[in-house]
This record gives structure tokens, C-alpha cells and sequence, in this order.
């Protein structure tokens, strides 16, 4: 069987992105499917173009085309981040990094202990966000490649949520006043401060790790 | 001519008995595999096996790697050890329901499972 050169991959690849599928770890979830069909039917037609061909294949996947195999991808990359997500809380919280955890919760304590307004231990989040954001921003920046890959956009989106945290965290302060007189106020703030701070830690440990998986695949793929 | 409907349902057992007798697979290979084996009477459409394969993934079913070949990168899926026990579990509940639709439908032949 006549295999496909890297031109004519190149080329069914840039057909695959004008079917609007534009991310790159998207288009090589789709490509061998694609070239091995492509193969078999020029194969069996040698004089089939490669656009005919091409053509042909994209035909056989139906009314949706190639939105199964996206699709599929997508879901798959969102429940890996996810679990990505519950595995760093495990590790903060009882595993490898507890020291972490132990870090910020001796910050926190301390901070409630000696702040006048222990709600504000809630806005200490923000700067938080901010930094972790900041130093993400610089590496899109340093390599803009990152850009075109999926598995990075969805690493993205989850340390995006960690920017409704402090919103959260505002509200929590308000409805953890209501609870002070009986906890005593530092428990009262000290532990939903705790627990978010861990949350934003275990979005950007599963960021770090879906970021490594994306040079994974550019190495890969390039 | 085969149901669409009742290869989906099927889908599962298919792939799982198909990578643990052949090892690791890339889905145009299971595709074109099912499709010589039944003398081209099965035709698994792309639409319904890759969701399947991503279910069976995300249930810590399937395995995957990826591999450079012919010019672009393939990627092989293969069954996990929970995915092999899960593979005769499955198979059985294919063959127990089988049975039981075989003798509804037909209550005239008289298969057993050891037939």
C-alpha cells in the first residue's frame, strides 16, 4: 500500500483545520484515521486526488463529520484535568505535597490571629490568583504555541475558575460571621479560607501538569 | 443487513474481546479488523467507535500511547489490567442476555451455553 508523504499529511492536515477544527493535538487526534482511509482508497483507485479522496472520507463520518472524534477529545481532556484536580487535593491534603498545605495552613492561622478583620483573610486570594495567572500570561507570551493546543485551553479554563474563588471567598466571610460567636472567629474563617486555598493550589497543580503533558505532545507532533 | 442500533449496544464486548486478543490496537485498525472478520457484513462507523473508546478510557478501561508511524502520530489503545477483568465480566453479560433474547425469540432452537 502506497503510504502518504509528510507533504500530503501536511496538506490533509490543513484541510482538517478549513473544516474549522483548529487546534493542533485536535487535528492529529483526527489525522490517522483520516490518512489510513485516505491510503486504503487510493489504494484501491490510484488515480483518486487527494481532494477527492479527502473528500470521500470526510463523507463516510457522517452528518457531523469529525465533531465525534473532537468531541470525544474534548470530554476526555476535561475529565483527565479533572481528575488531575481531585489527585493534587488528595496529595496536598494527605499526600506528597501535605507540606504545602501545612504552609498556608500556619500563614492563615497566623493572619487570622493577628489581623483585626480576620474577613479579610478571604482577599488574601486574590493576590494569590493574580500571581499564579500572571506567571501562566508570561508563558503564552514566552511560547505562543501553547495557544494551539486544546489540552492547554482546557488547563487554562480551570485556572480561570480559580478567579471566582475570591468572589466566593467575599461571600463566605459575610456568612462566616454569622457562625464566629459559636465556632470562635478564627476557626470560623480559618477553615473555608483553608479549604479554598487548597482548591486554587489543586487547579494550578493540575494546570502544571496538563501544561507538561501539552510539551508532550508539541515535542511529539513537532 | 445489521442493526445500527444493535451493533452500538454491542460495541463494548466487541472492542474489549477484540484489543485483548490482539494487544494494542489504533481505531482505524478495529474498524477494518471487525469489518474482514465479518466479511464486511459489520461496519463500525467512526461516529460510534470512538466515543466508545474514550468512555472505556475514562473508565480506566483502556490505556493509550502514542506512537510516530508513517508520517503522523497513531494512537494505540489497549485494555488496562481492570479492563481485561472487566472484559470477561462483559462478554458474559453479552452471552447471559444473548441467550435469553435467542430464547424469547426463538424458543423453537434449543442452544445452551455450552452448544
Amino acid at each position: 500500500m502506497n503510504k502518504l508523504n509528510k507533504n500530503e499529511i501536511d496538506y490533509i492536515k490543513k484541510k482538517i483545520g478549513q473544516k474549522g477544527y483548529s487546534f493542533l493535538d485536535v487535528q492529529y487526534e483526527i489525522i490517522d484515521h483520516v490518512a489510513c482511509a485516505i491510503e486504503e482508497l487510493r489504494n484501491k483507485e490510484n488515480t483518486l486526488s487527494l481532494d477527492v479522496a479527502f473528500d470521500k472520507v470526510h463523507a463516510s463520518f457522517g452528518i457531523f463529520g469529525f465533531s465525534a472524534l473532537e468531541e470525544g477529545y474534548t470530554n476526555q481532556l476535561q475529565k483527565r484535568y479533572f481528575r488531575q484536580v481531585l489527585k493534587s487535593a488528595e496529595k496536598l491534603l494527605f499526600g506528597s505535597y501535605i507540606i504545602i498545605s501545612l504552609c498556608i495552613a500556619v500563614f492563615l492561622y497566623f493572619y487570622i490571629s493577628i489581623d483585626f478583620y480576620p474577613e479579610s483573610t478571604f482577599m488574601l486570594i486574590y493576590p494569590a490568583v493574580v500571581i499564579l495567572y500572571g506567571i501562566e500570561i508570561g508563558r503564552i507570551v514566552k511560547n505562543k504555541k501553547y495557544q494551539k493546543f486544546m489540552s492547554f485551553r482546557i488547563a487554562g479554563g480551570g485556572l480561570g475558575l480559580s478567579c471566582t474563588l475570591p468572589h466566593i471567598g467575599i461571600y463566605l466571610s459575610k456568612v462566616m460571621g454569622k457562625f464566629s460567636p459559636i465556632m470562635g472567629s478564627d476557626i470560623a474563617y480559618f477553615l473555608p479560607a483553608f479549604l479554598l486555598s487548597i482548591l486554587v493550589a489543586s487547579l494550578y497543580l493540575a494546570h502544571i501538569r496538563q501544561v507538561k503533558q501539552t510539551d508532550e505532545l508539541m515535542a511529539l507532533y513537532e | 443487513m445489521s442493526s445500527k442500533q444493535l451493533i452500538k449496544g454491542s460495541l463494548i464486548p466487541i472492542v474489549l474481546k477484540l484489543l485483548d486478543d490482539r494487544g494494542a490496537m489504533y481505531g482505524y485498525e478495529i474498524t477494518q479488523h471487525v469489518k474482514e472478520l465479518t466479511s464486511g457484513e459489520l461496519n463500525i462507523t467512526e461516529g460510534a467507535l470512538y466515543p466508545t473508546l474514550h468512555k472505556l478510557e475514562n473508565q480506566g478501561l483502556l490505556s493509550t500511547y502514542l506512537e510516530v508511524v508513517d508520517n503522523r502520530a497513531r494512537k494505540y489503545y489497549q485494555l488496562t489490567k481492570e479492563g481485561q477483568k472487566v472484559k470477561t465480566r462483559k462478554i458474559a453479560e453479552f452471552q447471559e442476555v444473548f441467550l435469553k433474547l435467542q430464547h424469547l425469540l426463538f424458543p423453537q432452537l434449543k442452544w445452551t451455553n455450552n452448544e
